[in-house]
């Protein structure tokens, strides 16, 4: 039988796999790094096989970033003009002060960039939003407006003032990049980490005039766009041909940028002035704020994928945001730390994109589908190669203790043993169910949730009243091995599946009329005149028949949205050499020498990650809940250790739970034997729905001694006796607690109240 | 699956005894998070418009509603009719039968100032569209009926139509070259600097919600620059919910705008041409000119007229304008249900179970539009297209996904409960709505059984337990038929459901092959060839309808021949220890004991499989294999009686290959 298990392996990919040539890992993922991956070279196949990679990478430079401050075209940064000398020196730019950076002429297309960020008006309110735009040249547009409280460029030292006019000097006034990077200077008040090194002369200049600040305030919000703009003959001509041929949408905005800025005669008459005083006057700017833009131009076809993972997008794009802000307090190397940060943010996206992900990952797959039994048995034999390697002496267990780790913290398994409610079965309203195996799919019957959103929050294991956001990690140098783990840990790790139902029958659209006109709904590559049927009768005017559907264009509507996976299936990651904080489940790979780095690594993004992103995105969609508890588990296969961060802790998980020992025993034991793969994964269930009721039990006899109080006979509890009664090892007791957790949050805070020799310190 | 989290959670759990389970407490691991969402606005969509006179106006919205008024409680609801809903459309229904105070309410939302043109079907109507299988129904009105939907919808209405600067749609999916010949190629050259912001763009943020807006412009004759402007917007206070199902929307928006631009330029055409037979000569003074003006532009006479309504726009003889709102009502169905909840069997045997009404908001009134007849008309008989196209590719869209929801298989005793007859069902006490608090009183006599068998200070606790889960026969004797029941009951807690064979009343001994727990009344004979464990209640005969077994002794009148093992079945130790505990309490005895039963269960089901197959193993390592001894063999043997008729039949012997 062993033999039949191993022919999987040899086996072909599934059908899915479509990007064979691709499927490898590579190495430097998004940093360019040259580790060499000869020890995965001869296993190729493992990752193949459990792990794909998209059709094309992400790179860094197919990226770019706009920075626009106040108006359209006051440029901040721009990564196609501003660049690296090290890259490349083009003759004839300008450079910055030190020499490393160069800025070329602006890009043509910044006004058009910068109507999208900031609209035809200028923001109303001071919230931060992000918007999307498909922009025609194959690209797309992420933005996030912003604001920053600002004082206008602040002439309070001589040497930035001789930058500002050798830069502003010999700068044509349609290119007013270099120029506004120092419009920013006077941030520095209002960035706490700059307020200790605030130099005096702007605290000088900060008790000046206070009604030059105010019109200079109005300027700054409204007018400056006009001003500063890189064209404004040529943008109010628009305005003229537009208010003569067109509704007056774009006239009213005008109008009404006109009426929200009581001074607008001033700011019509005294154009030159104002720009003048914004420029060189100072304030007292505390109640100013300056409107800035943010864009991301990203190729079209990572449409699918920015779709797919734009809150994370939001998050970092946040994070860059914060970024900014504290570069705008250096201005001295403002451009510089906007280098740094774009490069963080730009290689972080790669990471997300470039890494492979989990091919088929096994529970989100059988979910799909219950009796696919090639997923199935590949993942019996998978677990069952993994586990020779890893559940030995010498290896401490390391399987089984990854497993207890992630049964620990990534809750979301407990709802997906929990058996259906007896009644329906006493009923008789259960329908055909599977009897064995891992769970059937049942289809949940609440309205209204967004599936993708459960999804992504219980893949994490935020769930109940464990509210938690927690992710594993397995780094090591072997990636063959990594896959392998991460293979066998996707069965554990599990999250409500998004199911994309594809067979929709035309019977049920028997009498609807479908004109196939209107078939392809996205793209209308049909030269076809589409006025002449509409005026001419066609299909609007009413046969309403019953016109057969043709079925190419169902399969058309229906193929559109095939690769449509969930946010959280996405999150599940092979191997790679960088680590985003962002997956759920990834793998990290090194060399052998850089293994606590990638340690501090993990700890570092950890912390980092905490206030953003995924976080931020729980918080919106359940603001209710508590922030969740950050936890990463950090499974070793070189050294084969499972350590557990959460916030600055570490702790190390020295020994398995005896049940999942003992599961993985069994299960190798009747791997060996033969036994189907059906069967062998029924009896995990078993083993998983066994500890669900042992902590029922656990619940019980702690409630008890919360409710009762400290009777005599329970005072004396030990974790020996609360083993006995509910027949369980002691090593259990932490799993066993932490599912109890879940469903019965109070059952940790009343284990706290009583004595700490229970289970706290198993 | 409905049931709501108390208080978040659970703190004292209650469930049904046999056969499972957790239900409330593991069930609610997934359910607080998404529970507390259902409160939440999804997604509304609405149709703007920039009036030439009031600026930004919402004119047509519609929202799904989940509570009212054909919502959860089925019952209440309406008695609607159960044809094919599609060919029923239109019914009215006096609003004080559809008992929808929030929609009376909202008549007197909208104080804003309109005319005509930023008109839909004014305050006095709205649209109800019931999904009976979502148990959603959806409203469409002028303006939402809900403060903070209508915040959100009109802020981003603003937005949509006076801020932000869409892309066009077309820019990406289609060669930038047309090719020429198009009939509306002149006026598109005047539209050209018209539309050229206008688009597609998603915007948002927390506070405000994220909007996904299509701006458009229609053409007409009337108005200034012979454009009027109008926007799509979805709006959702979920980002997830916009992107994820952004390119389906975004391509049914287009595909409305298409048509509605399509009809546009075919009105305006007709209204330029003005008969159209003349020839269309251009003054020499006006030629260099002539190319930047729609044909027939100098003949007319200007007349700009701010108030058109959509209908004459677009043309009312095919309905677009009407088939337009009841389209935005079909549409927000399908967003609404994009979790789908319906068996996949049920669904293929149904047809739409959507039931339209036009409903006036007040009886008097119907409002400008007061021809329901027609809009009910448009859709059943002609032109009913644009409606129906859209329910279908809104319909495919909504029913592509749906939540695979985690949740367990059913327990083993769960599908022995389906297989056995109801007659055993009732007898085994099973399903009640207290079985909970039921199974404590049993746990309570059981004690009460083991504790006055200990006290005999022999082995007959022992001889009860292994009798009992050993599948050996054991004999009650008593005068209460009550108090049978509940001896067998209480020890019914020990096995799996499917190793019960148990008749509490019966009058005359039966094979034990027939029943394994037996009571019968005091004095029945019993043959001496019966190899059972008798024993006789006495003090049962005063407890009346009671059924403890307090006061209630118990005497062991014969003992089975074989004797017992040595060691003891784990099992029976385990058994054993909980029941004479005293520090166990009924709950944590029904929890664990529960507990070890699946256990065993599950070792027995390894058992099973082994014994399934083609490799003949010896039983020793079969048990070993199962976490078993030798010792529990004939636990094991016995048990595998538990597992159900589905399981057996289902598992396959090998490898599939």
């Amino acid at each position: 039988m062993a033999k039949i298990m191993m022919r999987y392996l040899t086996l072909p990919a599934p059908k899915r796999r479509r990007t064979d040539k691709n499927n490898r890992i590579r190495n430097g993922e998004g940093k360019g790094t040259s580790h060499s991956i000869s020890s995965t070279h001869s296993s190729h196949e493992y990752v193949d096989e459990l792990c794909w990679m998209g059709d094309h990478r992400l790179e860094e430079p197919s990226m770019r970033l706009v920075l626009l401050a106040e108006s359209e075209c006051r440029v901040l940064f721009d990564s196609a003009t501003i660049t690296s000398t090290k890259e490349g020196e083009v003759i004839g730019a300008r450079k910055s002060p030190d020499g490393r950076y160069q800025f070329l002429r602006r890009s043509e297309d910044t006004c058009e960039l910068g109507q999208m960020l900031f609209g035809t008006m200028a923001a109303t309110g001071g919230t931060a939003s992000v918007k999307m735009h498909t922009l025609g040249d194959n690209k797309m547009l992420v933005s996030r407006v912003f604001t920053m409280p600002v004082g206008s460029c602040t002439r309070n030292d001589e040497r930035r003032n001789d930058q500002c006019d050798s830069v502003a000097s010999s700068c044509d006034s349609e290119y007013g990049c270099p120029l506004t990077v120092h419009s920013l200077d006077g941030l520095s008040h209002y960035v706490k980490k700059a307020a200790s090194s605030c130099i005096p002369p702007e605290k000088f200049s900060l008790t000046r005039n206070h009604r030059r600040s105010r019109q200079s305030s109005l300027q700054t919000s409204c007018g400056g766009g006009v001003m500063d703009g890189c064209d404004p003959s040529s943008s109010s001509t628009d305005w003229d041909d537009l208010r003569a041929l067109s509704p007056p949408h774009r006239v009213f905005s005008r109008t009404r940028r006109d009426e929200a800025l009581p001074a607008n005669s001033l700011q019509d008459d005294q154009n030159n002035l104002m720009g003048l005083r914004s420029r060189f006057s100072s304030m007292s700017a505390e109640t100013e704020v300056k409107t800035v833009g943010m864009g991301v131009i990203l190729e079209a076809n990572e449409r699918h994928f920015v779709l797919q993972h734009m809150p994370l997008i939001e998050g970092e794009l946040r994070r860059l945001e914060s970024r900014v802000q504290v570069a705008a307090a250096h201005p001295a190397s403002f451009i510089h730390h906007i280098f740094e940060a774009w490069h963080s943010f730009s290689s972080c996206l790669c990471t997300l994109h470039n890494t492979s992900r989990l091919r088929d990952p096994v529970w989100i797959h059988l979910l799909r589908k219950p009796r696919d039994s090639f997923t199935t048995a590949r993942f019996c034999s998978v677990l069952a190669e993994t586990s020779a390697i890893c559940e030995t002496k010498q290896t401490k267990f390391f399987l089984s203790n990854v497993v207890t780790a992630i049964l620990m913290h990534h809750m979301a398994w407990i709802a997906s043993v929990a058996p259906p409610p007896v009644k329906m079965a006493v009923d008789g309203k259960m329908g055909e169910m599977e009897s064995y195996g891992p769970s059937s799919l049942s289809i949940s019957s609440l309205h209204g949730v967004n599936p993708h959103v459960a999804q992504l929050l219980e893949i994490s294991g935020c769930v109940g009243g464990a509210s938690r956001s927690a992710r594993t990690v397995v780094c090591g140098s072997d990636g063959a091995l990594i896959s392998k783990i991460l293979h066998c840990l996707s069965y554990f790790l599990r999250c409500t599946s998004i199911v994309h139902r594809e067979d929709v029958t035309p019977e049920s659209m028997h009498g609807v009329q479908y004109p196939e006109e209107e078939s392809n709904l996205m793209h209308h590559h049909d030269s076809s005149d589409h006025s002449d049927s509409s005026i001419g009768g066609g299909s609007m005017n009413g046969d309403v028949g019953h016109v057969e559907v043709p079925s190419s264009s169902v399969t058309t509507l229906l193929a559109s949205h095939e690769h449509q996976s969930g946010l959280g299936e996405s999150l599940l990651a092979g191997p790679s050499y960088s680590y985003s904080p962002h997956f759920v489940l990834s793998g990290l790979l090194r060399s052998s020498e850089s293994k606590y780095k990638s340690l501090m690594m993990i700890s570092d993004e950890m912390s980092s990650y905490a206030d953003s992103s995924l976080a931020s995105a729980r918080q919106e969609m359940c603001p209710s809940s508590p922030t969740p508890e950050n936890v990463t588990i950090v499974a070793d296969c070189t050294e084969w250790t499972v350590k557990v961060l959460t916030g600055d802790m570490m702790t190390e998980l020295h020994s398995p739970s005896e049940s999942i020992v003992q599961m993985m025993e069994t299960f190798s034991g009747l791997h060996r034997e033969g036994v189907s793969p059906h069967v062998l994964t029924d009896i995990m269930e078993d083993t998983l729905s066994d500890l669900l009721s042992k902590s029922i039990a656990l619940t019980e006899i702690l409630q008890l001694e919360g409710s009762i109080g400290r009777l005599a006979n329970l005072n004396s509890i030990t974790s020996e006796r609360v083993a006995a009664v509910v027949g369980c090892d002691q090593s259990d007791l932490r799993l066993l607690l932490n599912i109890a957790a879940v469903y019965c949050p109070t059952i940790l805070s009343s284990l706290n109240d009583s004595e700490d020799d229970g289970d706290s310190d198993v | 699956m409905e049931q709501q989290p108390k208080n978040g959670l659970p703190t004292s759990p209650k469930r049904v005894s046999r056969a499972s389970s957790i239900e409330g407490e593991a069930r609610c691991a997934k359910l607080t998070h998404l529970m507390r969402q259902l409160t939440r606005m999804q997604a509304v969509i609405a149709f703007c418009h920039f009036c030439e006179s009031h600026g930004p106006r919402v004119i047509f919205t519609t929202q799904p509603l989940r509570s009212l008024p054909f919502g959860e409680g089925t019952s209440d609801a309406p008695d609607w009719p159960n044809e094919s809903s599609l060919n029923y459309i239109s019914r009215n229904l006096p609003v004080s039968e559809v008992n929808h105070p929030e929609l009376i309410k909202g008549a007197a939302k909208d104080r804003e100032a309109r005319c005509t043109a930023c008109t839909s079907i004014g305050n006095q109507m709205a649209y109800l569209s019931a999904d009976k299988r979502t148990q959603t129904t959806f409203v469409s009105s002028q303006v939402s009926f809900d403060d903070g939907v209508l915040d959100k919808v009109k802020y981003a209405c603003l937005r949509s139509l006076t801020i932000e600067v869409g892309t066009s749609t077309e820019k990406a999916t289609k060669p930038p070259a047309k090719p020429g010949g198009e009939p509306c190629s002149s006026p598109s050259t005047v539209n050209t600097k018209g539309t050229e912001r206008d688009g597609n763009v998603f915007f948002g943020d927390a506070q405000h919600g994220y909007t996904m807006s299509l701006t458009f412009r229609l053409e007409d004759s009337r108005a200034r620059g012979f454009l009027r402007l109008y926007s799509f917007i979805v709006v959702s206070s979920q980002m997830q919910f916009i992107l994820n199902n952004h390119d389906s929307l975004l391509g049914h928006l287009v595909n409305m705008k298409n048509r509605l631009q399509r009809s546009a330029t075919r009105i305006f055409h007709l209204e330029m041409d003005g008969g159209g037979s003349q020839s269309d000569a251009v003054r020499p003074e006006n030629a260099p000119r002539a190319n930047m003006v729609p044909q027939g532009w100098f003949r007319r006479r200007m007349n700009v007229e701010p108030s058109r309504d959509l209908q004459t726009i677009v043309g009312d003889e095919n309905s677009s304008g009407l088939h337009l709102l009841l389209s935005l009502s079909l549409l927000s169905m399908g967003v609404g249900r994009h979790l789908n909840t319906g068996p996949l069997s049920s669904m293929r045997k149904r047809r739409f179970d959507v039931e339209e009404v036009i409903v006036p908001t007040t009886t008097t009134t119907l409002g400008r539009m007061g021809s329901t007849g027609n809009i009910g008309g448009g859709l059943t008989t002609g032109g009913g297209g644009l409606a129906r196209q859209m329910l279908w590719t809104l319909r495919s869209e909504s029913l592509r996904l749906f939540d695979g929801a985690l949740e367990g298989l059913p327990t083993q005793d769960m599908l022995v409960i389906r297989e056995l007859d109801t007659e055993r069902v009732a007898e085994l006490s099973l399903g009640s709505e207290n079985e909970h608090e039921k199974t404590l009183d049993q746990l309570e006599n059981l004690r009460r059984i083991t504790r006055g068998l200990e006290k005999m200070n022999d082995d007959s606790l022992d001889r009860l337990l292994y009798h009992t889960i050993t599948g050996g026969q054991i004999v009650i004797l008593g005068s209460s038929r009550n108090s049978i029941r509940a001896f067998i009951l209480a020890l019914s807690n020990l096995l799996p459901i499917g190793c019960l064979r148990v008749n509490s009343g019966s009058l005359s001994y039966a094979h034990p092959n027939k029943h394994n727990l037996l009571g019968l009344p005091k004095g029945t004979e019993i043959p001496d060839w019966a190899d059972c464990l008798l024993i006789q209640m006495e003090g049962d005969d005063m407890k009346g309808e009671s059924d403890s077994l307090e006061g209630v002794s118990f005497t062991i009148l014969r003992r089975p021949s074989v004797s017992l093992p040595s060691p003891l079945p784990s099992l029976l130790i385990r058994y054993k220890q909980l029941v004479i505990d005293g520090g166990v309490t009924e709950n944590v005895l029904e929890a664990t004991i529960r507990s070890t039963r699946d256990q065993w269960l599950a070792k027995t089901k390894i058992l099973f499989q082994l014994m399934r197959q083609p490799t003949q193993y010896s039983l020793n390592m079969m048990l070993i294999s199962s976490r078993a001894a030798i010792r529990d063999r004939d636990v094991m043997f016995f048990w595998l009686e538990g597992l159900s008729k589905a399981y057996r039949s289902q598992s396959c012997p090998s490898s599939p290959h």
